[in-house]
């Protein structure tokens, strides 16, 4: 009788303890391991997890050590859906509970944490990822559109707004790739004056974001309010963004 | 024991783990303070867990993005990514490919374009698998599964997959060449693990090695084994003992090597194939006249899960009624090779109501077509091949088998359909009863046939197709072709990928309206057409979005190929000889150009030409 009730005590980062039944706490490999090599009286430490990720992860833990013990009369889509509303949590506390998982080695959690995450990509453009997570763009525009080439070009992984590069080309067979493109032209030319006058005519039908690089091509690009187009002498890159239907 | 005992020893930073889940974090027994727990910002913790997460995608489209949201993703999508599909071999080096992905399992390579099935491209043209089976061999030892389309294999790049790739499980070769049983005999020997072997129309010579002995004793964890191309004899009591020491063993095709009294002895040893490909389906030559017919209606009986058949290479036709009892089952039935006739066909046909793909010889007629209408409403697939593949002005198939598709099978998305004669009306019908056509290859077999009944061209069918057909994305076109039909095909076809043109179209118009209507396209390829330079220059805008462009018998010339060769840069323009051509020839007889982010090969035979 008495190992079935056994119970360990854990502490975590913000110091609040938790006594859990063994068969739930060995959930977590991390823990697993600690209680058979360290000594088993004694409070394990859960460093990098707060009081209420590790209450989070209990719950989580004996869920799933009931379910599978038969002590709960759940069925599996019933644990499945379970599953599904214990990750409808904040951004904040599914990135902690994939730390805390990845940390005390609870696979099933790491798994469905992460899977949660995925969720949140699929489907999603590059812009549309970076608004959801916050991340920061560090692609100059060459570097994005060498990716995007190789992506293309060799892997067949299709999908998503590119950019088409044009590079030297006359101008209609320039206006026809413009007038075609779902999606950013990039275009490199050497007479900018010529090209400059086809795009504008192109730029007054369209609404277009005009995008100026920097000169260092290596700082990241920056848009620019521009209304309109200036003619400079000099290399200058434009790109457009046209709000066409995909 | 308080807790500001606790607090004094700080163990190395808890928060510094990463990803890879085999290590172990900081969480300890007693004794061990730790610092203040410090809040990451959410981006900085998916990085920490980012490969995780990306396991979880698997969808190109979705890894596509993935890598472009910025470096470090591009760099942790590169590690995540297992399965490489790489759609010309010569767009990218394998230096390239392995460098970037260092964590590949499985491999998917094509190599030449289609065309090359049909002898328009001469032998030797390249697509050689070898260059990446050694890089492969030292980027990715692990390496389980190669898929390969059209690549020319020799016996040594099997050797190479069988003693490099320790955990190799999975070879699938589709219409590639260069190997023969030798090499095969070297491969089964040493793939230990090897759980999937599947040749489908691949050119295997015959050097007289027994390769079927060649597998291991014991058990085997064969799952697949397909080799129904495979031209020559095989061993079959050492292929019985093979599939009695298989229980895995879920595929089996044979080649017409096989009898069908060997079929029944596999049958019986594995009922629990759910693909059997049946061999001969005849007798051999040496069965007794007074030998006892093995019950073969029982043996098929006993393969209840069997749902794809096919096989029949010599088919006696009175043993067909040995497969009733599957044909409820079945939702893939492949008689290309059997030339039976409507009557023969009509019992078995019309006990397969589940079917979903057939394939087919045009020996059945048009009554044929009509009992399979008559059954196979959940059909999505028919392709219907000639028997006899010449121009001729009667044919077994023509309109009244389509319209009758077209009327009983809804639900068709594929068709590849061969006559000699074909009308406008029932290719109308055709795409006004089928919308969720997806794929529609008509092959009249005359060239620049028009439509019998109203002697015009059959530009209003094909016209009707793209237009009322609003998933299309692969289209082959035949008879006689005015450049409209290519106009509508410009105006309507805005989501076509592939498209195969023959003997069709008037002038350079045609190809411009294609070139600049379809923005979609991918593939095309095109023979015997009278396109030319101009028609060739109006596609420069797209040109870096396809895959390739096969034109073969055009009105093409060098200096035009010249100009498209020196506009883009990034596109390997081939010039492909035949024998009787000249290199100097202004007249270009085969161009086959495509994107590369490598330059030109440096393989090309003497009859390639690279601009």
């Amino acid at each position: 009788m008495g190992s079935t009730s056994t119970k360990i005590k854990l502490r975590t980062s913000d110091q609040k303890v938790f006594e859990v039944e063994k068969a739930v706490a060995v959930q977590s490999q991390t823990i697993k391991y600690i209680y058979e090599n360290g000594c088993p009286d004694s409070v394990i430490h859960v460093h990098s997890v707060s009081g209420d990720i590790l209450s989070k992860i209990l719950d989580y833990c004996k869920k799933h050590v009931n379910s599978a013990a038969g002590k709960e009369d759940i069925s599996p889509e019933e644990l499945y859906e379970w599953d599904a509303n214990f990750v409808k949590v904040d951004q904040n506390t599914l990135f902690d509970l994939i730390l805390a998982a990845n940390c005390l080695k609870i696979e099933s959690l790491l798994d469905l944490t992460c899977q949660t995450v995925a969720n949140m990509i699929k489907g999603k453009r590059p812009e549309e990822i970076r608004t959801t997570f916050n991340i920061k763009n560090d692609y100059t525009i060459e570097a994005e559109e060498a990716v995007r080439r190789e992506n293309k070009w060799a892997f067949d992984m299709l999908g998503g707004v590119g950019t088409m590069v044009i590079e030297e080309l006359a101008d209609d067979t320039m206006s026809k790739c413009v007038t075609n493109a779902k999606s950013r032209v990039c275009v490199i030319a050497a007479n900018q004056i010529v090209m400059m006058r086809s795009i504008s005519k192109l730029a007054n039908k369209k609404s277009i974001d005009v995008y100026k690089q920097p000169q260092n091509p290596t700082t990241p690009r920056i848009k620019e309010s521009v209304k309109q187009i200036n003619v400079g002498t000099g290399f200058i890159e434009l790109f457009f963004h046209f709000k066409c239907k995909m | 024991m308080s807790e500001d005992d606790e607090r004094q020893q700080s163990p190395p930073s808890d928060l510094e783990f990463v990803s890879n889940k085999a290590r172990n974090c900081n969480a300890t027994g007693s004794g061990s303070g730790h610092p203040e727990f410090q809040s990451t910002y959410p981006d900085q913790v998916l990085e920490n867990v980012l490969e995780n997460v990306l396991h979880f995608l698997t969808s190109r489209r979705d890894r596509n993005a993935a890598s472009l949201v910025c470096k470090s993703w591009y760099r942790v999508e590169a590690l995540t990514r297992s399965e490489l599909f790489i759609g010309n071999c010569y767009a990218v080096s394998p230096g390239r490919a392995t460098a970037r992905f260092t964590r590949v399992k499985a491999l998917h390579l094509k190599g030449k374009p289609r065309f090359a099935d049909f002898n328009l491209m001469p032998p030797d043209w390249g697509a050689h698998f070898n260059p990446w089976a050694l890089a492969m061999a030292k980027a990715y030892p692990w390496l389980e599964k190669v898929h390969l389309k059209r690549m020319s294999v020799t016996d040594d790049d099997l050797a190479t997959l069988a003693e490099l790739f320790l955990g190799f499980k999975e070879l699938v070769l589709v219409c590639c060449d260069g190997f023969g049983t030798s090499g095969l005999a070297i491969f089964v020997s040493k793939c230990r693990q090897l759980k999937v072997l599947d040749l489908i129309e691949s050119e295997v010579s015959d050097d007289e090695t027994d390769w079927i002995s060649c597998f291991p004793e014991g058990e085997s964890n064969l799952e697949s084994l397909i080799f129904d191309c495979v031209e020559c004899h095989i061993n079959f009591e050492a292929l019985d003992r093979l599939v009695a020491r298989s229980p895995s063993l879920k595929k089996l095709k044979l080649n017409r090597y096989v009898s069908i009294g060997q079929l029944y002895r596999l049958m019986v040893r594995a009922p629990q194939l759910t693909h059997l490909g049946t061999g001969s389906f005849s007798p051999s030559d040496i069965a007794g006249q007074g030998d006892q017919e093995p019950d073969y209606v029982a043996a098929f009986a006993a393969c209840r899960s069997l749902v794809c058949l096919s096989g029949f290479r010599e088919i006696i036709p009175d043993y067909l009624p040995a497969i009733y009892p599957v044909c409820a089952n079945l939702t893939s039935l492949n008689f290309s090779y059997a030339n039976i006739t409507a009557d023969q066909l009509k019992p078995i046909i019309s006990k397969c109501h589940k079917l979903q793909t057939f394939w087919v010889l045009d020996s059945i007629c048009d009554e044929g077509l009509q009992a399979v209408a008559a059954t196979c409403k959940d059909l999505r697939e028919l392709r219907v091949f000639p028997v006899d593949p010449r121009e001729d002005n009667d044919g077994p198939v023509s309109e009244v088998g389509l319209q009758a598709i077209s009327e009983g099978c809804r639900k068709l998305q594929s068709i590849l359909y061969f006559c000699q004669r074909m009308t406008n009306a029932a290719v109308i019908a055709m795409s006004k009863n089928c919308p969720d056509l997806v794929v529609f290859r008509l092959c009249i077999m005359g060239r620049h046939r028009p439509d019998p009944v109203t002697g015009e061209p059959m530009d209003d069918g094909f016209g009707a197709i793209v237009m009322n057909c609003k998933k299309l994305t692969r289209l082959a076109v035949s008879g006689l072709l005015t450049d409209k039909a290519f106009d509508y095909i410009g105006r309507h076809g805005k989501l076509v990928r592939t498209l195969s043109v023959a003997f069709a179209g008037d002038s350079d118009m045609a190809l411009k309206y294609v070139l600049e209507g379809c923005p979609q396209l991918q593939k095309l390829e095109i023979r015997d057409s009278p396109f030319g330079d101009a028609a060739l220059r109006s596609g420069l805008h797209h040109y870096y979005n396809m895959r390739f462009l096969w034109m073969s018998s055009c009105r093409l010339t060098r200096h035009g190929c010249q100009e498209i060769a020196r506009a883009m840069p990034h596109l390997v323009v081939e010039v492909i000889r035949s024998a009787d051509e000249e290199e100097m020839d202004d007249v270009v007889g085969t161009l086959y150009m495509y994107r590369s982010l490598e330059g030109p090969r440096t393989d090309a035979p003497k009859f390639v030409t690279i601009l």
